[in-house]
């Protein structure tokens, strides 16, 4: 056979521009800190992503616990008006009581194995956590982690 | 308990002969240039992998649609003989009719979610486009992209 269009280079190799296009973002937020404590019902920004930006998974890595906190979310808003798309389409009532890495795999908008594993953006896009817990999150360290597929 | 052969470096650190093996191929293809017109049943290849790559999904954001075509296949065949090996193993019949980004999570032989999860490349392959559809692709504007980890 024989193809009717041909549209590749003729070279069978992985184009070095097609390196570095997918990325770890990191973000280690101490809700210790006064200007970091989140109340209930309150979010936080945490990453902007530019348009045209496949949102692989976010997740979080609980370094310091907060007895108190077992019930946040994280999701995406539109950037330019902070409207919401999905609150907990990545991470939905993730609890930070205890240490360790916290995923929401299954059971989400986004998730990675039943959902649409990931969230393209089809313009500027936050990503954001919101406080489902009663309490305030005012003792926890965490790290949280997007990992983007640069589609532009 | 002591390991019986140990193979490791014995640093726990990520080598950086490991850093640069995941790579996002990326082909605009503008199928209103007549030579780029695809009709029924024809097939245009996209990318050349070399063997050896674990091809893991293959997507396409479509920016502008072609009113008419609603079934199109992304598979892959055989670099040296142009063979068929799967004609629709990444996306199956999906639509070019709006803009958007077009994956094919679920269904299909090499799915993410209940498939193989991508393909392995024995040999050289080419990642194909068939155009499934009565009408002939002549309007769309889409990006192509195929996501794969270097396992050389």
């Amino acid at each position: 056979m024989a193809y009717d269009l041909d549209l590749t280079d003729n070279s069978a190799s992985l184009a070095w521009d097609g390196r570095n296009k997918q990325v770890v973002l990191t973000k280690e937020v101490d809700f210790s800190v006064a200007a970091n404590q989140l109340a209930n019902t309150k979010n936080m920004c945490l990453f902007n992503i530019p348009e045209g930006v496949l949102i692989d998974e976010v997740l979080a890595i609980v370094k310091t616990a907060d007895a108190d906190i077992s019930d946040i979310d994280i999701g995406i808003f539109t950037a330019s008006t902070q409207a919401v798309i999905s609150v907990d389409g990545f991470v939905d009532g993730a609890d930070i009581s205890t240490t360790g890495i916290k995923r929401d795999l299954a059971g989400e908008t986004y998730s990675k194995t039943n959902g649409t594993a990931g969230y393209y953006c089809t313009v500027d896009t936050d990503i954001v956590v919101t406080n489902n817990d009663a309490h305030t999150i005012n003792g926890a360290v965490v790290l949280f982690v997007a990992l983007c597929t640069d589609l532009r | 308990m002591a390991y019986d052969i140990d193979l490791t470096d014995n640093g726990a650190s990520l080598a950086w002969d490991g850093i640069n093996r995941q790579v996002v191929l990326k082909k605009t293809v503008d199928f209103s240039v007549a030579a780029n017109n695809l009709a029924q049943n024809k097939v245009a290849a996209l990318f050349n992998i070399p063997a050896g790559v674990l091809i893991e999904e293959v997507l396409m954001v479509v920016k502008t649609g072609d009113a008419q075509v609603s079934d199109v296949h992304i598979g892959i065949a055989t670099a040296s003989t142009q063979a068929t090996i799967s004609a629709d193993g990444f996306l199956n019949s999906l639509s070019m009719v709006t803009a958007g980004c077009i994956r094919d999570l679920a269904g299909e032989t090499y799915s993410k979610q209940d498939g193989t999860a991508g393909y392995y490349t024995l040999v050289d392959c080419d990642i194909i486009l068939t155009n499934v559809d009565a009408d002939t692709i002549n309007g769309a504007i889409v990006d192509f992209f195929a996501i794969c980890i270097d396992l050389n």
